[in-house]
């Protein structure tokens, strides 16, 4: 990619993270503790994250369980939509700036993957109120990957989708993986009662 | 009418459910029109998408290619073409071997390196 790509997809990204506030106004201010428990929640996703980068990609570069999810999950179950995708772009600035990929092209896959799935994600839930969270999460891991491997095309050609079926198979996996510990954790009363205090 | 918001939204579940099945299918099938098909002669060295090689497979060769992190090897032998060593971290380009068939691809994502391997009955050799 050559640098004016660099500065577009920069600004575009100075753009996106303020639609993201401007449109996720929520019309009374946020509790300070609401505040506090997202803040709690992103950083628990963004140490999620950041260690799952660490080790090695399981198979094929790519594959990874996105523990980081159970975090959107949980939030989109408690706080609902605008606060998960909210927390979503957060996540995926912080950790490609943590990660030092910020603006390259893995920095890029973090971001489209988390929006997408995210967004995805979001809409699945509002019009499927009474989902499982199994298969919001399998869809929400399959939209991930699709759009990394986009980004990837864009980069590197045609050549990534030979790795598309592994990568999707393993991304249905993983998100039934994590859409069960998301369920766990969303039925025990100790952790609504945490989040949801006011 | 609360009968028809809900049919509604049942089947927006539906689509959604169902595109992601679709997409999942596309990526697959994609997958498959990039079979390996026949014997390459030639391959394409893109490095951050611009083509910086073109190597014709029949003669062996090692080439050194300044990748962000080093120093890429790639070394074309018996008709076919691999990458021996490589700066990135992970190192799957260097794993993938020898490849020799048109339409197989060795790609290193954190260098931004992609080596096409086609077949064409006339090649110019590009040494950019």
């Amino acid at each position: 990619m050559n640098d004016p790509y660099l500065i577009l997809g920069g600004i575009l990204l100075a753009i996106l993270v303020l639609l993201t506030f401007l449109l996720l106004d929520h019309g009374e201010a946020m509790s300070t503790r609401k505040v506090a428990r997202l803040g709690v929640l992103l950083a628990l996703a963004l140490i999620l994250g950041l260690l799952e980068s660490l080790l090695p990609p399981f198979l094929l570069p790519g594959m990874r369980l996105g523990l980081a999810n159970i975090m959107i999950l949980i939030i989109l179950g408690v706080y609902g939509g605008k606060d998960a995708i909210l927390i979503s772009v957060l996540k995926a600035l912080l950790v490609a700036l943590l990660r030092g990929s910020f603006l390259s092209m893995g920095g890029w896959m973090t971001l489209a993957g988390s929006l997408l799935s995210a967004l995805g994600m979001v809409i699945l839930h509002a019009l499927w109120k009474k989902g499982s969270y199994f298969i919001v999460s399998v869809f929400g891991a399959l939209l991930h990957v699709f759009a990394q491997l986009c980004v990837a095309y864009i980069y590197l050609g045609i050549g990534v989708w030979g790795y598309a079926p592994y990568l999707l198979l393993a991304s249905f996996v993983s998100g039934l993986f994590i859409g069960l510990i998301a369920t766990v954790l969303l039925r025990r009363n100790h952790v609504l009662a945490y989040l949801k205090q006011d | 009418m609360k009968a028809k918001a809900s049919s509604r939204k049942s089947r927006l579940v539906e689509v959604l459910l169902l595109s992601a099945a679709f997409l999942s299918l596309l990526g697959t099938s994609l997958y498959f029109l990039l079979r390996p098909k026949g014997e390459a002669t030639y391959a394409d060295v893109l490095r951050k998408g611009e083509l910086v090689y073109r190597l014709s497979l029949e003669e062996e060769k090692t080439l050194n290619l300044d990748v962000d992190h080093g120093t890429m090897v790639i070394s074309v032998k018996d008709k076919g073409i691999a990458v021996l060593s490589s700066p990135c971290l992970h190192r799957y380009c260097v794993s993938q071997g020898y490849k020799t068939k048109a339409g197989e691809s060795i790609l290193c994502a954190p260098e931004g390196v992609a080596i096409y391997l086609r077949a064409k009955s006339e090649v110019t050799e590009v040494d950019l």
